[in-house]
């Protein structure tokens, strides 16, 4: 009896290993050390050591990322995707052939890389030798994930190949992960979370760890999506949740007073969950099918289907609703704020109203009939809402008036709150008079199938 | 076999199948025609499990598609319009992956594989790359990925769109046979005259509406349509034939006269004598099949007159 392998990792072992290229490989790579060899006068030491790292971090990060993050694309592009689709692999075997078969020629040559640096490492103790090989290992996994997670949340948006998109996909992998790399060798850098100081290694080794799991459960999802199979949106609420933890952690007391440090973790997570819904609206299909589904789902009291359905932005908003008012009530605390509101907690409530004006202007864009670049215009009047009006406005010296592109935290912060609320209501009734004129349709009563 | 109930696509601010209900039997090969974007792919990628719709069920051998998407893929195959293949792989290997991404198991996906290929007449192609592969037989080999797991149905969007007659012809008795080994297609095509060769029903599809579905081939038991032709224009050809018993739905077209009559042979022999005696100049008095290309005209003619559809 054959052992089964997984057909994705199978076809791509088909495609990418040859014999010329398992021979070819090595051979280029031992010529390659051979040289490093000779300039470093003979010595098998760090420096060679380092070389390994780097041609590790050349061939299996750097091209590995850009293979991963091609995988589905290519597949898009060469019309093979629905194949695979109507094929009967399931998300996991999906999405692990897919890591790993895109990525198998540049493991088979990292291997190499990384037997030198074991080779030529010279660290005391020894087993840190190990913990650095399964660092980049999982560095190099993370990402990959990364890669193939930025391209299918790509697809979401839009279905095509396009070559500047795959290099931004390898940008985001090698900007996530290069640094992570170059610091988890510094001995002398002790990661210090949640007042306790980590061995480095041990830290970077966990994190990637998590990270890592993290990109592929993200990966797993997004295959199930593709494949048409219902997914619930707890796990991004998850991820998100445990993102905002993890960060708050590195906020500690030599930067904060121990009264201020809960205020600032919670602000500090308060200003990340607002980055992450403009990260997510942006990233996220404004589809008006979509949210028209969500609204048949409501009007036929289907909740579980509705909140299945929601965009994921709606979440990630939640969340900056709640950590608002948290934060709101901890500066009270931290602060011993006696005399009523601080400019800091109007400040943050203005962010909070400015923040769904601004999801208002992206949806008010995305939802007209032609929305092809809405994205971008969006991006383009933000640029001009928080940076040139403000500015020319700074140079007239009439800063007052900024109330109205941005949040304040001065004396004028009560007025920018007012300001926020008012934009709010404004873009509110563009976007429904716009929903009302291109997209309400008759109402349609929702499947039977659907309701599971 | 499918069984489509209420079906409802939307795209933004565009409804591509509105109100979709319609089955199809066993063993049958329902054309799925209809000008461009009447929503003929938008109903086999739904049909397939591949996109969602707004509203509607669709049963698959009694499998919920909406449901259970998967194993809905482990019934059907699907060819898309603008396929595509591992131009690196050979033959063989295409055909593999697609049986083990099926489920084949490692110790009988080879032999699937090779059944399939058989099956598209590919045996003496199997070490031959897909990327140096003619036109025609790229489609086969597409088909072979789309039947080597044995589905039940195949759905096939414009499968003859860019071949030449000679593969046209072989594509059309690939699905006579693959519909005697007991599959059930669903092909959309525009060319009309090809589906008129092996379809069994059509489904007329416009502006994302079923305006028609009819049984295709099937002669009336009791009548048959006739073709006059004349040697020369006759004015009076139409009340000549209006006068004559059981002569119906006349259509006259310069010196020819389609209409429908009786099917006893003994019965025809006599409208013929008639016709004869009543001094028209006859050419050719022939019996008209219906085919495809009519029978969709006219029922988009009639449809469109009544404001079905539209």
């Amino acid at each position: 009896m054959r052992i089964k392998i997984n057909p994705e990792l199978q076809r791509n072992i088909w495609l990418e290993i040859s014999t010329h290229r398992l021979i070819g490989m090595p051979l280029g790579l031992a010529a390659l050390f051979l040289l490093v060899f000779f300039l470093n006068q003979l010595k098998v030491d760090n420096s060679l050591a380092g070389f390994g790292l780097g041609f590790f971090w050349a061939i299996s990060i750097l091209w590995g990322s850009r293979l991963a993050s091609e995988s589905v694309l290519s597949e898009i592009k060469d019309r093979t995707w629905d194949s695979q689709r109507m094929s009967t692999l399931g998300p996991w075997s999906m999405t692990w052939g897919k890591l790993l078969g895109s990525t198998i020629f540049t493991w088979y040559g990292g291997i190499f890389c990384l037997l030198i640096y074991g080779f030529s490492a010279e660290n005391n103790p020894a087993y840190r030798t190990i913990l650095v090989i399964i660092i980049y290992i999982l560095g190099g996994l993370l990402s990959h994930s990364i890669g193939l997670l930025a391209s299918l949340t790509g697809l979401l948006k839009k279905r095509i190949y396009d070559r500047s998109l795959t290099a931004s996909y390898l940008v985001l992998a090698i900007i996530v992960v290069s640094p992570v790399l170059a610091i988890s060798v510094q001995d002398e850098i002790k990661p210090y979370w949640y007042g306790t100081n980590f061995d480095n290694l041990v830290f970077t080794l966990g994190s990637l760890l998590i990270f890592t799991t993290w990109a592929v459960i993200g990966i797993y999802r997004l295959m199930r999506s593709e494949l048409q199979l219902k997914c619930s949106p707890w796990v991004w609420v998850s991820f998100q949740i445990f993102l905002l933890f993890y960060c708050a952690g590195f906020i500690n007391s030599p930067m904060f007073k121990s009264t201020e440090i809960l205020p600032a973790r919670v602000v500090f997570s308060f200003a990340l969950s607002v980055a992450l819904s403009y990260l997510t609206i942006f990233s996220d299909k404004k589809d008006a099918v979509q949210i028209r589904r969500v609204m048949q789902y409501m009007k036929n009291r289907l909740w579980r289907m509705a909140l299945n359905h929601l965009p994921y932005w709606v979440f990630s908003l939640s969340i900056v609703f709640i950590l608002s008012l948290v934060a709101i009530y901890v500066i009270n605390e931290g602060y011993d704020i006696k005399d009523g509101v601080s400019n800091f907690q109007l400040f943050i409530l203005s962010v909070l109203f400015f923040l769904i004006r601004d999801i208002g202007i992206i949806l008010f864009f995305n939802f007209a009939k032609n929305h092809k670049r809405a994205d971008m215009a969006c991006i383009f009047y933000f640029v001009v809402l928080y940076g040139i009006l403000p500015g020319i406005l700074a140079t007239l010296d009439i800063h007052s008036i900024t109330v109205l592109f941005w949040p304040r935290f001065d004396d004028l912060a009560g007025f920018s709150l007012l300001a926020g609320i008012i934009e709010v209501f404004i873009f509110s009734i563009f976007v429904l008079k716009r929903w009302r004129v291109n997209f309400a349709g008759e109402d349609i009563l929702m499947p039977i199938a659907d309701e599971i | 076999m499918i069984d489509v109930k209420n079906l409802y696509f939307d795209y933004p601010g565009v409804r591509a199948l509105d109100n979709v209900s319609f089955s199809v039997k066993a063993g049958n090969i329902t054309a799925l025609v209809g000008p461009n974007g009447a929503g003929k792919t938008t109903l086999l990628r739904c049909l397939a499990g591949l996109e969602q719709p707004f509203s509607g069920s669709i049963q698959v051998e009694n499998t919920d598609v909406l449901k259970e998407p998967r194993e809905c893929h482990r019934k059907v195959g699907f060819l898309s319009d603008f396929f595509g293949l591992y131009e690196e792989l050979t033959v063989e290997k295409c055909i593999c992956y697609s049986a083990l991404s099926h489920g084949h198991s490692p110790d009988g996906y080879l032999s699937a594989a090779k059944l399939a290929a058989e099956r598209l007449n590919l045996s003496d192609r199997l070490n031959t790359k897909a990327g140096e592969l003619s036109r025609g037989l790229r489609q086969k080999l597409a088909i072979a990925q789309a039947i080597v797991h044995e589905p039940k149905i195949l759905l096939l969007d414009e499968p003859a769109s860019g071949l030449d007659p000679e593969a046209r012809a072989d594509l059309a008795e690939l699905f006579i046979r693959l519909s005697d080994q007991g599959i059930t297609l669903i092909v959309s095509s525009h060319i009309l005259a090809e589906l008129d060769e092996y379809s069994t029903d059509m489904i007329i599809l416009k502006n994302g509406k079923i305006i028609s579905h009819e049984i295709i081939g099937q002669e009336s038991e009791s009548a048959v349509l006739l073709k006059l032709t004349l040697t020369k224009v006759v004015d009076s050809l139409h009340d000549v034939l209006t006068e004559v018993d059981h002569v119906t739905d006349i259509k006259i077209d310069g010196a020819t006269a389609c209409f429908s009559y009786v099917k006893d042979p003994f019965a025809q022999h006599l409208l013929l004598k008639d016709l004869i005696l009543r001094d028209l100049p006859i050419m050719s008095f022939v019996q008209e099949k219906v085919d495809m290309q009519n029978a969709y005209l006219d029922t988009v003619k009639v449809k469109t007159e009544a404001g079905e559809g539209i």
